[in-house]
């Protein structure tokens, strides 16, 4: 399971753990949530390794090597390096597309943009685990990002 | 065709999906599950159902977002809502924004804070604790986020109000891109 604290820097018995501890619930589903979105028991069209690509390939959009480097696993996925972008592989394009423009401007997306999902071949469940897995990932950043912030202005 | 609203109100509007929500009676018993626990424990929204699709996720989000918003301690439920509203008004999610709006007007009493909100974005000229916890959520929505919590602390908030402020503005990334991306808001009074 992830280990948000760990990945945040905060270290076992530090202040901030204790003032963390009645959100103990929150962590645990935190951690719960993202093995649901990397690697569900039913990925449908959108494999563990392809997800745990887009995962790192989200960390690295926002500026979080620390956090790329611990979801993209041994052998991380081609999706990982934002600068792939699919190649000539029409339905990779469109997945990365979607990821990139939800991780880095979502105020953008609109109906259009889930057509194009549509027209590569995705059906309504994989566009919505593509949604979850993108969606949580911004919030897994911020989060991070926020309690790094926290730790590091004690 | 009932119009789409393309300006931040706090009059909730209708939320239409862009694909087809899962139906109840030809729902998997995986579905049927995650579908028990509803978000505020509310009827089933077409937005709920729309997730339903992605049972796995849904099952887990539900009870990590109402821990989230709800839990007792920390930081009070209104200023939760206002981290909810900073993150929607960066993301353009004009129906989360509504609907937070209107909690943290019903749990202040007040709108005249949401009315500034919505006039003049993150920047809006607000009682000094409530203008540090607005623009922090509006710096941690961005891409990437952004975190200085010396604003958060000058203005009187502790560590564990912080954490709650991360966690309810965090949350509303994931939201933004749901319900603004997988769906449009639309007039109530359409046909």
């Amino acid at each position: 399971m992830l280990d948000v604290l760990a990945l945040a820097g905060i270290a076992e018995g530090s202040p901030l753990c204790t003032v963390l501890e009645p959100r103990a619930p929150v962590f645990e589903l935190t951690a719960r949530a993202h093995a649901a979105v990397v690697a569900p028991g039913e990925p449908g069209g959108l494999s563990h390794a392809l997800r745990a690509g887009l995962a790192a390939r989200m960390a690295r959009l926002c500026g979080d090597e620390k956090t790329a480097a611990l979801l993209q696993g041994a052998e991380p996925h081609e999706a990982a390096d934002p600068a792939f972008d699919g190649g000539s592989d029409a339905r990779a394009t469109a997945i990365l597309r979607h990821v990139d423009l939800l991780t880095v401007r979502p105020r953008d997306a609109t109906r259009g943009d889930v057509q194009v999902l549509v027209a590569a071949g995705l059906d309504e469940a994989d566009i919505v685990r593509l949604a979850e897995l993108v969606s949580f990932m911004a919030y897994l950043l911020r989060l991070v990002a926020g309690l790094r912030a926290l730790e590091e202005g004690r | 065709m009932s119009h789409v609203i393309e300006e931040f109100t706090a009059q909730v509007p209708v939320w239409r999906p862009y694909l087809r929500p899962v139906v109840l009676e030809e729902a998997t018993p995986a579905q049927r599950d995650a579908l028990k626990e509803t978000p505020s424990n509310t009827k089933v929204s077409d937005y709920v159902l729309v997730l339903a699709h992605d049972p796995e996720t849904l099952s887990v989000r539900t009870p990590l977002f109402n821990r989230i918003m709800y839990d007792r301690g920390g930081l009070s439920r209104a200023e939760r809502e206002l981290g909810a509203v900073g993150s929607s008004i960066v993301n353009r999610c004009i129906y989360c924004a509504a609907v937070h709006a209107d909690r943290y007007n019903q749990l202040t009493r007040d709108e005249s804070a949401m009315q500034a909100v919505f006039a003049a974005g993150a920047d809006a000229d607000l009682e000094p604790r409530a203008r540090a916890i607005l623009q922090f959520a509006a710096g941690l929505a961005q891409c990437p986020p952004e975190a200085d919590t010396a604003p958060l602390r000058a203005a009187g908030l502790d560590d564990a109000e912080m954490v709650d402020l991360v966690l309810s503005t965090a949350l509303f990334g994931w939201a933004n891109r749901l319900m603004h991306t997988l769906g449009e808001p639309v007039a109530k009074d359409a046909p």
